[in-house]
This record gives C-alpha cells, sequence and structure tokens, in this order.
C-alpha cells in the first residue's frame, strides 16, 4: 500500500461507500417523511366523512319514497339499511387492502300526519371509520339529515271553510337553511256537500319567498274541503304536510 | 509503461470512478426526492378535480351523457399536458372518460361518490401522469 495509486483507489472507494450510505439516509429520511406526510393526508377519512350526508340523503330519499307509497315505517327501514350496506360495499371496495373499515347506525322519523307541525323527514346516523394504518381507531362522526317543516300559516276563509292558501318554511336540517321544494301530489279530503264529488285542483299556485317560506294557493274549489296533504320534496327526500283549516 | 505513468493513469481511473459514482448517487438521490413530490402535488390536483366535478354537478351529467363540464374540469384542474383517465363505475355500469388511449399513470386516485339525483353510489378512478 505504499503506491499513491493504491491510496487514491482506496480512497474514491472509500468516498463511493460513503457517498452510497449517504443516498441511502436521504432516501430513508425521504420515505419516512413521505409515510409521515399520508398519515396527515387520509382520503379514505376525507372521503367518507364527504360522502356520508350524500348517502344518508341518498337513503332517505328512497325511504320516503317507499313510506309515502306504502305507509310502512319498516319497509322504509329496509330500503334505507338496504341502501347503507351498498354504500359500504363500495367504500370497502374502493379502499380495500388499505386497512379501512366503515359502517353505519341509523334511526329513520316521519312525522308526516299530525295537524299540528313539526312535520319531518329525518334520518340520524352514527358513521364510524376504522382507520388503523393510518392512525385513526374508530373515527365516530353523528349525522342529522332531512326535512323539517315549521311555521305553518294557513290562510282560511270564513266564509265557505275554504282553504285558500298556506306558507311552510322547509329547513335543510344538516346545512340548517331554508330551501324550495317541489310538489310531489296533493290530496285533498273533501267534505259532504256533494259526495262523490269529483274536485279537480283549480289552478296551483307557488310561490317561494326566500329564506326557505314556501307558499301554496288558491287550489281548492271554493266552500267543500277542509284537510289538504301536501307531498314537498326537496333533494329528492319527500315530507308531508297535513293543514287542517279551521273556520 | 514507467512506474509513473502507471500513477497517473491509476490516479485518473480512481478519480475517474469517483466521479461516476457520485453522479450516479447524486442522481439517485435527485430522483428520490423529486418524484414524490411531483407525485404528491398531482395527486392534490387530482383530488381537487374530484372534488370540483363532484360539487359541480358534473358527475352527474357525465353518467347523463354530457361529458362537456367533467372534460372542462378535468383540462383546467390537472397540469398542463396531463394524460388522465376517468373512470366512474357501480355493479354493472362503467363510465369511461380519457385524452390518451394508454399511459402509465404515475397516481391513481379512488373515490366513493353518492349521487342524489340517480340514488347510487359510485367509485371514481382517476388515473393521471404528466407527459403520458
Amino acid at each position: 500500500m505504499n503506491k499513491r495509486g493504491q491510496l487514491v483507489i482506496l480512497a474514491s472507494v472509500s468516498l463511493m461507500i460513503a457517498i452510497i450510505a449517504m443516498a441511502a439516509i436521504v432516501t430513508a429520511g425521504d420515505l419516512r417523511i413521505r409515510r409521515s406526510q399520508e398519515v396527515s393526508f387520509p382520503v379514505s377519512i376525507l372521503n367518507a366523512v364527504d360522502d356520508a350526508p350524500r348517502a344518508l340523503t341518498a337513503a332517505l330519499s328512497l325511504a320516503s319514497e317507499v313510506y309515502m307509497n306504502t305507509g310502512d315505517l319498516d319497509e322504509a327501514n329496509e330500503t334505507a339499511s338496504a341502501y347503507l350496506s351498498s354504500w359500504i360495499e363500495n367504500f370497502t371496495a374502493a379502499y380495500s387492502g388499505k386497512g379501512v373499515v366503515a359502517y353505519f347506525t341509523f334511526n329513520i322519523d316521519f312525522q308526516w300526519y299530525d295537524p299540528e307541525p313539526p312535520w319531518l323527514s329525518i334520518i340520524t346516523a352514527n358513521l364510524t371509520v376504522k382507520a388503523e394504518p393510518l392512525g385513526f381507531y374508530a373515527l365516530k362522526l353523528n349525522y342529522t339529515v332531512g326535512l323539517l317543516v315549521i311555521n305553518p300559516n294557513v290562510v282560511v276563509s270564513v266564509v265557505g271553510k275554504k282553504i285558500d292558501a298556506f306558507n311552510v318554511t322547509v329547513i335543510d336540517v344538516f346545512k340548517n337553511m331554508g330551501v324550495p321544494v317541489s310538489i310531489i301530489k296533493i290530496d285533498i279530503i273533501k267534505k259532504p256537500t256533494g259526495e262523490g264529488l269529483e274536485l279537480p285542483i283549480r289552478k296551483l299556485h307557488y310561490y317561494y319567498y326566500g329564506s326557505g317560506i314556501n307558499g301554496f294557493g288558491d287550489f281548492i274549489p271554493k266552500g267543500v274541503s277542509k284537510e289538504i296533504y301536501a307531498y314537498l320534496k326537496y333533494n329528492g327526500v319527500i315530507v308531508c304536510v297535513h293543514i287542517v283549516a279551521e273556520s | 509503461m514507467s512506474k509513473g505513468q502507471i500513477r497517473i493513469v491509476g490516479a485518473v481511473a480512481a478519480l475517474s470512478i469517483v466521479f461516476i459514482f457520485t453522479a450516479i448517487s447524486l442522481r439517485y438521490i435527485d430522483m428520490a426526492e423529486a418524484l414524490p413530490r411531483r407525485n404528491q402535488a398531482l395527486f392534490r390536483s387530482g383530488l381537487s378535480a374530484i372534488n370540483a366535478a363532484i360539487s359541480s354537478g358534473a358527475i352527474d351529467d357525465f353518467i347523463d351523457g354530457d361529458k362537456s363540464l367533467l372534460l372542462m374540469i378535468l383540462n383546467n384542474t390537472l397540469p398542463l399536458h396531463s394524460s388522465f383517465n376517468f373512470t366512474v363505475y357501480t355493479y354493472s355500469i362503467k363510465y369511461e372518460l380519457c385524452n390518451v388511449a394508454n399511459f402509465e399513470p404515475e397516481v391513481t386516485i379512488h373515490y366513493v361518490y353518492t349521487s342524489i339525483a340517480h340514488k347510487r353510489t359510485y367509485i371514481i378512478i382517476l388515473k393521471v401522469a404528466v407527459g403520458g
């Protein structure tokens, strides 16, 4: 080892080993940083939190349709349950292999036929997301999604006992804001000034005043009706209001 | 060849080895740092594109057969010269939109989307690469 050339070769080999070691250390550090960033950016968790209200709205929408057609709360619950199960299947499929598990527990409530407000179609749910590889042992979130109808303003003409118009305030419970609705159908309970008499809806006027105040008017023939059931819809969710006219 | 010449050749060879390995090492270090950063930026762009598509209703339009809004969002949200493949599927139905037929994706994002209008849950898969 007394020749300079050998010394230089030895030095270069040492330097090379040092550089490779340095590169390995930097890479390992970079990988660690990347993994820590993955922990702080868990898409699956964000996705569950973001999509859960939409899934609950769709489930409630389907359940409210079933409830309107059958009046069977159990069947409505089963419909919502089946839909939410399919959501879980899709979520599991999308994040398969990442150790992320999600599930819902929920309760549906329809208050449609009381003569007094509030009327409502609501689903309250608890979403649990377990994502241990991402550092979430069990993330639990509560959601309340649906429609709440309050403040009816029924205008009744005293002479002839007809319902001229009514205003209701419809609130999207999840967003906590008033919303406009569309009309699915209006059922009229006829009073017997003429049994068997067909009572066509004369002309329906709908007004949206803003702030969730929806107005309906001029739709019942004079002097014959006392009660109406109005089925209203927003974002696919149906709610029914039961207006009783008092003379 | 004299002793001095051998030493010079040995020294030159040694230095060459040092330079070559240094260059290789530096390139390795550069790749190790640069690629993840680029992927992270691309991942965020992809996620922004998906969120924009969801909030604007572009995915519902796309499912209904109108791809124009989704295409505009992808073209404007993803980096310039990106190749993308946007797939929306459910059990039996699959909708696909891409600007390049075949490419090696740098980033693949999975996202679950519930369409209130269609009362269905879909899985979105967005594959993106810059340059294609």
